[in-house]
């Protein structure tokens, strides 16, 4: 059978990263394709090709045979190509029905829009993929499962017959995931194909037909699903043998320094425990939406709690952020420019943005401290452009930002730093770098929280790894785990929680 | 002719500056031809007298524009301020207690508009929208409409002194601005200051207390409001409830002429001290000048246009961060 959608040796790179290196994938009426692959290993870059957003370096790209030249993302919707992403591109304010029809409203004959029939086809489509949604509801009023399927309808409705799924499961529950299989089996039957991608394992075995895996830029491997194993996945989404040697050096813990109690914040995570000890680092594992965030947000003060204790050497930890800094605890956020940058300020400012406070007498600033700092900072963690004190912190690299919110904690000196992705968008050397670093300092005797969609750089340097599963904690693996590992407990075919 | 390149190199870094800088020279040019009278060493340095009451309270205005924040009220805690010196000075009391009494309810009340901003997080506009008819109620009915004198002494000490020819109040004016300079440059409050007017959400991930900074600035604005007040009673020689409307808009006027911009982030004082003078000289000029008042409104109406709109079209869109 002729495959509907067909890409053969698709090559893009990004001024000098290689981001897809020959990529061959075929799509066939009516199957569901899994599309796997660790962060940063080709998918979404793939996604975008298929659906027009970027044009391939080169390679041939067929749908229905037919060669496509001139394409965009407009030319993929007309060839039925419809994208649904986690975040929705709907209209909260606007009722499921108006939402349904944005721009192409039914019309009366004298040009008003035609509310009757809008609702009646509406209620129509709805009817077709096997669900209720109230049709006349404000859409922000409904459930993010809702809005999901509101936007598949929206798709079918325009007649897509190659839906890509990215990640649709993210952020529902169980029951909606289960409500999502369904629909899909039924779009499925009446000859629409879909690109599948996940990071459950579990929940691709349940719904694929075949699964593709991409490592690096190529395709690790092609195969029917029900003819492998979790282990044949896991293994080529990695590579061959793991690169098990680690930066890390061996360290003793010492004493506690964060200890956390039963910690909740109601809708985002339950009844979390741990203590952090001098001279580790702790990983925290999980899945989009499992809370690592949150409960690093929640620590550092950002947020509230519903209940629980944070101790910090043995007393409670003071609930606004101003104090937790103060008490010798550091965080890296996850949105760099929005939360851990002054971007518009030069980069000295940047790097004394926590000392100035500690560094000042009679509450007057020491400019020849912060200079000082800022000098430190750029030569120790290589900030680069070198010796660029006085460049506005928007304009440097993404890495280099990155280091430079991470030097401003450092020049504080904190007894436990919180991480969230600290290397997210960093080339791979300044990755090492920090990487580096983050051993040193903790071999000093700092903590460290690691939270990391990367497994490697979890595995290469957490002493411990948390994996965080729906808000809990699912468990705690000791003793260094390897990837494989930490790919097994993650995504592993164990029941989700969270389901009843 | 080549210019020389220091020369073109401070035109580039303080472009702003050298705007307004242009802009007064036009200013004055263009006064002088419409009142012989104007372009006197004496007339200006009088002018200041004036203006300096209001350049006051735009550095106040400078220091919420830099969080992002806008204070409305400013005319009215100024008069709030006016009558309190003068109700104080009247029941007998001295008249150091009735400045210290009207400065510490200048910055009472400012504060107060800080803690609503930051606390209950309702919107600066609106709070202070709220306030400045809240606060100009107090100022009536604390005086049951009443004028109060000021003694006759305060204009030979303050309200008309001059020292070496100045005015007293532009001398007062160019204290403030050193004063804000020196805290925005060199102590950590004013780091904390320029970190929230930057990015509130990372000032915050930071460690800054940026409730706290948001009240003080409101705060060190009630607080120029009422020096003001009392500088403008002491020239006027009385205290009433109505001192003071439309201050807000000539204030928020200047502190835009010298460059800031509405969304936060950026403080100009030496902006300010020439949109102060810019807007003042302008004032006087026209009014040597015979030119009726309505006109004049729209004269200013498209000065600051033109001032700002040449701001923005010379900023590159997109700036990042925010």
């Amino acid at each position: 059978m002729q495959p509907i959608l067909e890409a053969k040796d698709i090559k893009k790179s990004f001024g000098g990263i290689h981001a897809l290196k020959g990529v061959n994938f075929s799509l066939r009426r009516g199957e569901v394709h899994a599309l796997l692959g660790e962060n940063g290993a080709g998918k979404s870059t793939f996604i975008k090709i298929i659906s027009g957003a970027h044009l391939p370096d080169t390679g041939e790209f067929t749908i229905r045979g037919e060669h496509l030249t001139n394409y965009s993302p407009q030319r993929a919707r007309e060839m039925g190509i419809a994208t649904i992403y986690q975040e929705t591109s709907l209209f909260p304010d606007l009722t499921v029905a108006e939402n349904l029809f944005a721009g192409e409203q039914p019309r009366t004959a004298l040009g008003m829009v035609d509310w009757k029939t809008m609702r009646k086809r509406a209620r129509e489509i709805f009817d077709q993929l096997g669900v209720y949604i109230p049709v006349h509801e404000r859409l922000g009023d409904l459930g993010k499962a809702s809005a999901q399927m509101v936007e598949i309808a929206k798709a079918l409705s325009r007649d897509a017959d190659i839906l890509i799924m990215d990640e649709p499961t993210a952020a529902l529950s169980g029951a909606d995931a289960e409500n999502l299989y369904g629909i899909i089996e039924r779009i499925k039957a009446k000859g629409t194909a879909i690109i599948f991608i996940s990071h459950h394992l579990e929940e691709i075995f349940k719904v694929s037909d075949r699964v593709t895996i991409l490592r690096d830029g190529v395709v690790g491997g092609t195969a029917e699903t029900k003819e492998v194993d979790e282990k044949w996945v896991i293994t080529q989404m990695i590579g061959k043998e793991m690169d098990e040697s680690k930066i890390r050096t061996y360290r003793t813990p010492g004493r506690e320094l964060l200890q956390v109690k039963g910690l909740t914040r109601e809708g985002y995570f339950t009844d979390v425990n741990f203590t952090l000890y001098e001279g580790e680092i702790l990983g925290i594992a999980g899945l989009v939406g499992a809370g690592k965030t949150e409960l690093l947000r929640t620590l550092f003060a950002i947020d509230g709690m519903d209940g629980g204790q944070i101790l910090m050497e043995g007393e409670p930890l003071p609930r606004k952020p101003y104090e937790v800094a103060r008490r010798g605890i550091g965080l890296v956020p996850e949105n760099r420019g929005r939360e851990g940058l002054l971007l518009d300020l030069e980069a000295t400012l940047n790097l004394s943005m926590i000392n100035y406070r500690r560094s000042s007498r009679y509450g007057l600033l020491n400019r020849a401290s912060e200079r000082t700092t800022a000098r430190d900072s750029f030569e120790s963690l290589r900030i680069k452009p070198a010796n660029a004190y006085k460049l506005k912190a928007a304009n440097f690299s993404g890495g280099n930002q990155q280091k430079i919110v991470l030097g401003k904690w450092l020049a504080d000196n904190p007894k436990v730093m919180l991480l969230d992705d600290p290397t997210q968008g960093v080339d791979i050397n300044a990755k090492n770098e920090i990487h580096r670093l983050l051993d040193q300092l903790v071999n000093q005797g700092m903590g460290i929280v690691l939270v990391s969609s990367d497994f490697q750089e979890i595995a290469n340097l957490a002493d411990r790894v948390m994996i965080m599963r729906s808000g809990r904690i699912d468990t705690i693996l000791q003793d260094k785990p390897t990837v494989a590992a930490l790919h097994e407990a993650v995504s592993g075919t164990r029941e989700r929680t969270g389901d009843e | 002719m080549q210019e020389s390149s220091p020369v073109m190199g401070f035109v580039k870094k303080h472009k702003e500056i050298v705007v307004l800088l242009v802009v007064l020279a036009v200013v004055l040019l263009v006064m002088s031809q419409l009142s012989r009278f104007f372009l006197s060493f004496r007339n200006l340095l009088e002018a200041t007298r004036l203006g300096s009451e209001i350049g006051i309270i735009a550095i106040g205005m400078a220091m919420v524009i830099l969080l992002g924040g806008i204070d409305l009220s400013v005319g009215a805690v100024f008069a709030v301020s006016a009558v309190t010196m003068g109700m104080v000075v009247d029941s007998g009391s001295p008249v150091v207690l009735a400045m210290a009494a009207a400065l510490v309810t200048g910055a009472v009340l400012g504060s107060f508009n800080g803690l609503v901003v930051s606390t209950i997080k309702i919107p600066p506009i609106i709070t202070t929208l709220g306030t400045m008819s809240l606060f100009r109620g107090l100022a009536m009915g604390i005086s049951r409409g009443k004028s109060f004198p000021i003694p006759e002494a305060l204009y030979d000490s303050i309200g008309g002194k001059s020292v070496l020819g100045v005015p007293l109040q532009f001398l007062i004016f160019l204290a403030a601005a050193l004063a804000v300079v020196f805290l925005l440059r060199r102590t950590t409050l004013g780091r904390s200051l320029i970190a929230t007017g930057n990015n509130p959400v990372a000032a915050m991930f930071s460690g800054v207390n940026t409730r706290l900074v948001t009240i003080f600035a409101y705060g060190l604005s009630g607080f120029f409001c009422s020096l003001a007040g009392i500088l403008f009673a002491c020239r006027v020689t009385s205290a009433k409830a109505d001192f003071g409307i439309g201050y807000e808009m000539d204030a928020i006027t200047i502190v835009v002429l010298g460059g800031a911009s509405l969304k936060g982030g950026k403080a100009n004082i030496i902006g300010v001290a020439l949109g102060m003078l810019i807007l003042i000289l302008t004032r006087r000029g026209l009014t040597m000048g015979l030119v009726q008042p309505e006109l004049q409104t729209v004269i200013f109406g498209l000065l600051l246009i033109a001032a700002v709109g040449f701001n923005a079209l010379s900023t590159p869109v997109g700036r990042g961060g925010k």
